[in-house]
């Protein structure tokens, strides 16, 4: 009995580890809901977008429906489907990492320009992988890769030109 | 040892444009079909040019005095992702070469990549203080 209390009483409270997690840069979470608060309604706009489309893409994926638009089922290549899923992976680890940086509200711009390129090798290789393996006058699957790649890039740019913007107003203040 | 990753990259770069160079312009290159041809064809030209532009960006920032962490944050990240595509997914599309150049590359890899890595940190770590 005598030896449950004490143990009990050596506990830190959820307050003592807030107070010492506080100082650490690593633990000091912000939430992405308050970050994106600080920020403009431009910045907010492109990130929820972002992540709607990466939604809609994950459920496109799981109920089949990207398939048909797929590289591979134009070439019957075990390394076109292969690349593809790796991408998928190391896109769900990019948007990891740019949630992490939100939350932790540190190197965002960093973050994201480094994403930034990731994509675009991805859109280019991709984009010029899909014109060469399309059959003659199927240009729908081109053109809608395109057009989802491209809003990307676009809003990816957006957010680090808006978080930029943040950045010099918070130097100058 | 900044200094002797940095001449790993530098070496690397150097390798991969030779080789590159040497693959599309000769004829002995086998892949395993047609499709995988143009797949390994295509990533080969896209990769040239990011090395290419990579190196060009990278010296003329060093040239002018510019921060060079980013740029080198984005060489990292993209020299690792085109090395997990090759190793978890090309594999199979691409050949193998005998030439001397194909293996002084495939050696020296992964030391490029450690040497990148640790370049990358250490210029974050120096502009960071």
């Amino acid at each position: 009995m005598k030896n449950d209390d004490s143990s009990r009483k050596s506990k830190p409270s959820k307050e003592e580890l807030d107070a010492l997690f506080k100082d650490m840069p690593l633990f000091d979470l912000k939430s992405v809901r308050n970050t994106l608060y600080k920020r403009s309604i431009r910045f907010r706009f492109c990130w929820v977008v972002l992540m709607l489309l990466t939604l809609s893409y994950v459920m496109g994926w799981f109920s089949g429906a990207l398939l048909p638009m797929m590289a591979s089922s134009f070439t019957n290549l075990d390394a076109d489907y292969q690349l593809h899923q790796l991408r998928f992976l190391i896109g769900l680890l990019m948007i990891a990492g740019g949630t992490i940086a939100i939350n932790l509200d540190r190197n965002i711009q960093s973050v994201f320009i480094g994403i930034f390129w990731v994509q675009l090798y991805f859109c280019v290789s991709g984009t010029l992988r899909l014109v060469r393996s399309l059959p003659e006058g199927s240009t729908f699957s081109l053109t809608t890769y395109t057009v989802i790649q491209s809003t990307i890039l676009v809003l990816m740019v957006w957010l680090i030109v808006e978080e930029r913007i943040y950045q010099r107003n918070l130097y100058r203040l | 040892m900044l200094k002797f990753a940095q001449a790993i990259c530098y070496v690397f770069a150097g390798l991969v444009i030779a080789l590159f160079t040497l693959v599309l312009r000769s004829d002995t290159f086998e892949p395993v079909s047609t499709s995988a041809s143009i797949l390994s064809q295509d990533l080969s030209t896209i990769r040239i040019w990011i090395v290419v532009t990579g190196l060009s960006v990278y010296l003329w920032r060093a040239a002018s005095g510019q921060s060079l962490r980013l740029t080198l944050g984005v060489l990292t990240v993209v020299a690792w992702i085109m090395f997990f595509e090759d190793v978890l997914v090309l594999d199979k599309v691409l050949f193998v070469t005998q030439h001397p150049l194909a293996t002084a590359v495939q050696v020296i890899r992964p030391a490029f990549l450690l040497a990148v890595t640790y370049v990358a940190f250490k210029q974050w770590e120096l502009e960071g203080a």
